[in-house]
């Protein structure tokens, strides 16, 4: 991705954190543009919530080094612009979600009238505003996350950083967020780096995407870029007589694969798509078949990063 | 900073907490302070009942009043303040937001001292009433006993510097509340009852690291400075005693005449102001300590 630096809020070089001998994170490169959502995916231990931590300034790098808008990782500047919400949210629990909120705000550099009257917006945006005098250790999982949220956007920071947002959210309570996020980017032009483990729903969300594994980058930019790395060449293809089209072209040899999907579709997979699709027309037409479907296939997420995993995440 | 000191104090001022605190102590003091109501309330030289009236209101500030329950209030509210953060794991949120390490280690001390000596300064005003309203003293000792409370007040300040930076000092060493709380509570013990009865006897020079002499010392000053009342012999070598100035021993007393300050032997003499200076460089070296401590570490 090349970018002008006032186009980057995130940035890391060569960022690499090790425990004794191990390392969680090694040479990690980031660039996240402003304003964009970008997704940050991969497996269990890949080393997602040691970079979040330490693109927060809680853990120090090892080696390498990061920015957020040009400060410094853990800078005072740096944590200023940011908002941060971890996986499990972690609350004081003798607080009312109102006084977590004012204190969280106030720590953020919001005085305490302000923070009330925007601790009570976002618990109505959030429908958590008719529970906003009881003590937070009594609220569910989903309500605590909810709640961890808020504390991140109270101040209207201009990054968000989310580790898991949608984990431990009902399907309702998933919409709400996911819809909240969407118009802190709508109406803030809030950039949102988020961690999820729900690619279907990250994959609705997000712009960008950065995939690691074993603490490196595995793939790493615009979301639509990348599946059009992944899906050039795969068409899924119906027609009246299946059979005779998939004889025809692979008697011309312009497929490496056809595959049957169910449904009477077939899934083919070529080198050379525009030569395939004109032959493909004069199959059609000689041979007065009728053709239901022809479409290039749509590349999900949740594909790229299995089918990335199981080339051993390169 | 302003935030985590508000935080802090709100959390140590429990009202309920505060109460209990306040009413044992004050259940505590009546009971003794009535035992002592024929003593002083007898005494008809008025001179004397001030001499009395003001060691005794001292002595049980120094043991009770600012002694045990502000150490304990101190030391539990203290040893959970940066150990409960990193176990629960409220410090991650902490340290995403624009504030710097040495901040929240400070602002936690701050907000300890501030709220105690509030608390202090009303147990105090509470002790002076009941000693009043218990003993029957006379109104000019009163005065007496108003006389000495800045410097009680202030030496108060000290004695919760210290612990607050000790217990500070213990809570992100351990990083969990409960071995912090043993480990002060033997500290407590070790300063009042082990080091002065114990040690003393057997190390020499002892006294110059020894806190509770140090506490004494200071305690002791301040109350000769700002009682302005001239003790008797007698009394002032009880109190010396009682507070570890001088060394006792069974040569230290005649049946007949009780205490006998010439042959009391002082502890090792040491300027109130070197005791000072001792206390609050060790509390600042556990507030470096901790600072430093915590800006080092990696919040998982």
């Amino acid at each position: 991705m090349v970018m002008n630096d006032n186009n980057v809020i995130i940035k890391t070089d060569k960022l690499t954190k090790k425990f004794g001998s191990f390392a969680a994170v090694n040479n990690l490169d980031i660039l996240v543009r402003r304003g964009s959502i970008h997704g940050f995916v991969g497996p269990n231990g890949a080393g997602k919530t040691t970079t979040i931590k330490m693109l927060i300034g809680a853990m120090h790098p090892t080696r390498g080094s990061g920015s957020i808008a040009g400060h410094p990782l853990g800078s005072i500047p740096a944590r200023r612009l940011l908002g941060y919400s971890p996986e499990f949210p972690v609350l004081y629990n003798d607080l009312s979600a109102v006084e977590y909120l004012v204190y969280m705000a106030y720590l953020g550099g919001i005085p305490p009238r302000e923070g009330s009257k925007r601790a009570v917006v976002l618990l109505d945006k959030l429908g958590l505003v008719e529970f906003k005098k009881r003590k937070v250790g009594k609220y569910s999982a989903g309500m605590r996350k909810k709640i961890g949220l808020a504390q991140a956007i109270i101040t209207e920071p201009e990054l968000l950083i989310l580790d898991e947002p949608t984990a431990n959210l009902d399907p309702t309570g998933r919409m709400e967020v996911v819809e909240t996020l969407k118009q802190l980017v709508k109406t803030r032009n809030t950039t949102i780096f988020i961690s999820s483990h729900i690619l279907t729903e990250l994959e609705q969300l997000v712009d960008d995407v950065t995939m690691i594994n074993k603490g490196e980058t595995v793939i790493e930019g615009n979301m639509g870029n990348i599946k059009g790395v992944y899906n050039k060449g795969r068409f899924i293809l119906k027609t009246s007589d299946n059979a005779r089209v998939m004889a025809e072209l692979h008697a011309h040899q312009l497929v490496s694969e056809i595959k049957e999907t169910g449904d009477s579709e077939m899934l083919i997979t070529t080198e050379n798509p525009a030569e395939m699709k004109n032959k493909l027309v004069e199959i059609l037409y000689t041979g007065k078949i009728i053709l239901d479907r022809f479409a290039e296939e749509d590349v999900s997420l949740e594909n790229i990063y299995r089918q990335t995993m199981s080339e051993g995440g390169r | 900073m302003i935030p985590v000191i508000l935080f802090t104090m709100r959390k140590v001022m429990k009202i309920r907490t505060i109460l209990i605190l306040l009413i044992i102590t004050a259940l505590v003091l009546l009971i003794i302070l009535s035992s002592l109501k024929d003593m002083l309330g007898g005494v008809a030289n008025l001179d004397l009942q001030k001499q009395l009236a003001s060691v005794i209101f001292t002595f049980i500030c120094f043991i009770w009043t600012v002694g045990i329950p502000v150490a304990v209030m101190v030391s539990t509210v203290g040893s959970g303040l940066v150990a409960n953060e990193e176990s629960e794991g409220t410090m991650l949120i902490l340290s995403s937001k624009p504030l710097r390490r040495y901040e929240i280690v400070l602002g936690k001390f701050l907000g300890l001292f501030i709220s105690t000596c509030i608390y202090t300064a009303a147990i105090l005003c509470l002790t002076l009433l009941i000693f009043y309203k218990a003993t029957g003293v006379d109104p000019e000792s009163l005065d007496v006993l108003f006389r000495v409370l800045p410097g009680i007040f202030a030496y108060s300040a000290l004695f919760i510097i210290f612990f607050a930076a000790l217990s500070i000092f213990l809570s992100s060493l351990f990083r969990k509340r409960i071995p912090a709380v043993i480990t002060l509570v033997f500290i407590i013990f070790y300063i009042f009852l082990i080091s002065p009865f114990m040690l003393k006897s057997i190390v020499q020079h002892f006294s110059l690291i020894d806190l509770n002499y140090q506490f004494s010392n200071i305690l002791y000053y301040s109350y000769i400075q700002t009682s302005g009342v001239k003790l008797a012999p007698s009394i002032q070598t009880y109190l010396g005693m009682a507070i570890n100035l001088f060394i006792q021993d069974s040569r230290s007393f005649d049946p007949d005449i009780a205490a006998m300050p010439p042959s009391l032997t002082l502890n090792d003499s040491m300027s109130p102001l070197a005791s000072v200076i001792y206390i609050v460089l060790l509390s600042f070296g556990f507030i470096i300590y901790s600072i430093v401590r915590l800006t080092r570490r990696d919040i998982a």
